[in-house]
């Protein structure tokens, strides 16, 4: 993986552009000594050459000062007024929430659900910082650019969301992600908490995902297709750490993190269809294959990293958006998000699942009504029981930067007691964070 | 050793093959809006392909980052943007996505177009207050393409960066920049003309996007529809809005074809001005296909309301 990553790097100094231009402006030059030219050739043609007319802004001179300064050189000299010259953007998001897990101690409890770890802690209900986000993102260098998110969940230690950096000039439409991130696998797990129509997270992240979703150290390498359509194939490698519960099966983290036998390796198609202009359609398919912590069934759990059963993790992700091209005319969209996944351990272990839909419908310039139903235990097996949830949602957006929203979610299952969760959740985010892709 | 070095030439080559513009190919650019696009056009003439990441009839800000944009950015030798934190709501994104070193930022394939004019509207309050100014341009008013003057500015940076990433090209992009000029000034003195009507008019707008115009046009901005950039109007503001179009005496009521207009007609009716609903991109209206029919377009429906 680094072999390959140095080779990229070595191969992309060579930038073709560049070498044409410089190419060009010598054949350039040498015509301009020449003692005849070519008919309508000028010696402007070297490269950086003023055109007549035109007055290149001094360099270092402010973008609004001088208007016309249209070289490159000059581009790289306008600075925003007022900008801080090296500092990354910087944001700060946070949500808080008010709101219970059923109307008696206990009632979620039974469920047998745990919570993801973005979700409002089940252990502090009533008021509760569910999430701070701080954001740092900005480019490293002509090669790399890098991205911090550290959170707080629910008051509960810093935590480092991500932090990686991503090359922006491999050739081949190769592209190197490493540090810590969020696995690519399947849609919601890419999502931080803030970009979420849903104060909770699908029921199926903490059973199958992991508490805090498949993301950990790691590296991946995507390639941008060469088809007609948008098709990018991810390959990512992982070392997980065990969760702090091992009460349970984890589907990764098992074995030991150095181990390339013990690593969590994954692997995503995502392809986009523009099936009409106002008419958009992701699908992603996803694979992974890690060593799991089974620490009831398999081996016994103690202090040392133990190798649990090779766990097979599969499932697909189907993303379809309506919105208007001008939806400044009505204000009115739709988005519809399905995701479905199994697990499966090595050596005839069980095979269990679980899936969400979600629709959310804007139905004016700044509310968004949302729906979810979460189904696990499909097959139902150990620490996945079957379980079904219905979620509503109602967001008022009163501007980009704040969204208040109403949360209610009704569980049940065979042989337990259905229970009502709900929240009124508060979000602001301050200062500059980047836009979110599709 | 020996097969590092084969496999780092292999690379090399594919590297080549892969992100090579052939020297008889034309020059593949990429704008974000169709008025860049057309200027792009008018400066590139044939030796260009040219293509607009949005379309006219929609709200620049909010373009939707479809990956489908990311296989148009790809291909391109270059990106054309109207900066001043515009599209930063969806091309930084696409952007990154595409893998293609040619337009990164600091790239020569990265043309900022907003360099070419001069900003107005840049905020002199804290930074930390911005917000509360509504979705406010930190960098500027980015609503700048309209006016000739700033046109003319753009063309001469698209006509300089051009001739930078194509250098056999100069001489085409020069006759281009000299071409649309020489055109431009004619019609400069058509326009000035056909909207002396305007000149000290009051106006209002509904988000600060004609400001550049309203200051070619001699034009006098009174207020806005939106409360502050970004925000819904609210009945009070409204209320006070049309309050104060009553005493400025407020003729025309100004807002881009993209929004819904019946507001902006309630307003107009109720303050005593004309609803004007006017394109401010090519491509808004079917008819407007070039940079000189847009503005034609937007004189037009100005004097035809006054």
């Amino acid at each position: 993986m680094l072999s390959f990553a140095i080779v990229c790097l070595l191969a992309q100094q060579i930038d073709q552009g560049a070498l044409e231009k410089a190419m060009a402006a010598d054949a350039a030059a040498k015509a301009a000594t020449a003692p005849a030219t070519t008919p309508g050739s000028t010696p402007a043609a070297a490269a950086g050459t003023p055109i007549p007319g035109v007055t290149p802004a001094a360099e270092g001179a402010p973008a609004d000062a001088t208007p016309g300064g249209g070289s490159w050189a000059a581009q790289q000299g306008a600075r925003a007024p007022g900008g801080s010259l090296l500092n990354p953007a910087l944001s700060f998001i946070l949500d808080g929430s008010f709101g219970y897990y059923g109307a008696h101690t206990g009632d979620f409890a039974a469920l047998g659900l745990p919570a993801a770890g973005d979700d409002p802690s089940v252990s502090r209900q009533g008021f509760a910082l569910q999430e701070i986000e701080l954001a740092a993102q900005s480019a490293i260098d002509p090669y790399f650019e890098g991205a911090i998110f550290l959170t707080i969940p629910n008051l509960e230690g810093l935590e480092v969301e991500e932090a990686y950096l991503v090359t922006t000039s491999l050739p081949l439409n190769l592209q190197i992600k490493a540090g810590t991130f969020r696995s690519q696998f399947g849609r919601n797990n890419t999502q931080h908490l803030h970009v979420q129509f849903f104060t909770r997270r699908p029921l199926m992240t903490a059973l199958l995902f992991g508490e805090d979703g498949l993301r950990g150290p790691g590296a991946q390498v995507s390639v941008l297709l060469p088809l007609p359509w948008f098709a990018t194939l991810y390959v990512e490698s992982f070392s997980l750490t065990p969760p702090d519960d091992l009460a349970g099966v984890a589907t990764f983290g098992g074995g030991v993190r150095l181990t390339p036998n013990n690593l969590t390796y994954t692997t995503e198609l995502e392809q986009f269809f523009e099936l009409a202009e106002s008419h958009s359609l992701l699908v992603g398919l996803n694979f992974a294959t890690g060593r799991s912590v089974d620490c009831p069934t398999a081996v016994a759990c103690g202090p040392a990293p133990v190798e649990g059963p090779r766990s097979y993790f599969y499932g697909a992700d189907v993303y379809y958006k309506w919105k208007p091209a001008n939806v400044a005319q009505s204000y009115v969209s739709f988005q519809w998000t399905t995701e479905f996944y199994e697990r499966t351990l090595a050596d005839g272990g069980p095979t269990v699942g679980a899936g969400y839909s979600e629709a959310v419908v804007q139905i004016d310039r700044r509310f968004f009504l949302g729906g979810r139903f979460d189904l696990t235990g499909l097959p139902s097996g150990l620490d996945v029981p079957r379980r079904y949830g219905g979620a509503g949602s109602l967001t008022f957006t009163p501007s980009e930067f704040s969204r208040l929203r109403l949360y209610v979610q009704e569980l049940g299952g065979p042989s337990v007691a259905a229970t009502t969760v709900g929240f009124l959740q508060v979000e602001y985010a301050m200062g500059a964070h980047g836009a979110h892709p599709f | 050793m020996r097969l590092g070095s084969k496999v780092t030439g292999l690379i090399l080559a594919a590297a080549l093959l892969f992100g090579a513009r052939s020297a008889s190919a034309k020059l593949r650019v990429v704008a974000t809006i169709e008025t860049l696009a057309d200027l792009c056009r008018q400066v590139g003439g044939d030796r260009i392909d040219v293509t607009s990441l949005s379309h006219g009839y929609q709200d620049p800000h909010f373009v939707e980052a479809k990956p489908s944009l990311v296989l148009t950015i790809n291909r391109a030798d270059a990106l054309v943007y109207v900066g001043l934190d515009l599209e930063i709501g969806w091309l930084p994104p696409l952007v990154q996505q595409s893998r293609n070193v040619r337009i990164q930022r600091g790239q020569p394939g990265n043309i900022d177009a907003s360099t070419g004019i001069k900003v107005e509207d840049v905020p002199n309050i804290p930074a930390d207050q911005l917000r509360a100014l509504g979705d406010i341009h930190p960098l500027g008013n980015p609503h700048y393409w309209i006016p000739p003057k700033n046109a003319r500015g753009i063309a001469r940076v698209l006509a300089q960066r051009f001739s930078e990433l194509d250098v056999a090209g100069t001489a085409a992009y020069q006759a281009g920049l000299a071409a649309f000029e020489h055109r431009l000034d004619a019609k400069e003195k058509e326009w000035d003309k056909a909207a002396t009507p305007l000149h000290g008019l009051h106006v209002v707008t509904y988000h600060k996007s004609w400001s550049y115009v309203a200051e070619w046009l001699q034009m006098q901005e009174v207020g806005y529809i939106e409360p502050k950039p970004g925000i819904p109007p609210t009945a009070n503001h409204t209320a006070q809005l049309i309050e104060l179009m009553r005493k400025s005496n407020v003729k025309l009521v100004i807002v881009e074809s993209f929004y819904p207009s019946s507001l902006a007609r309630f307003v107009a009716e109720n303050g005593h001005a004309r609803l004007v609903s006017a394109p401010s991109d090519v491509g808004a209206a079917p008819g407007i296909k070039t940079y000189f029919e847009l503005v034609d377009a937007v004189i037009a429906a100005f004097v035809s309301g006054q």
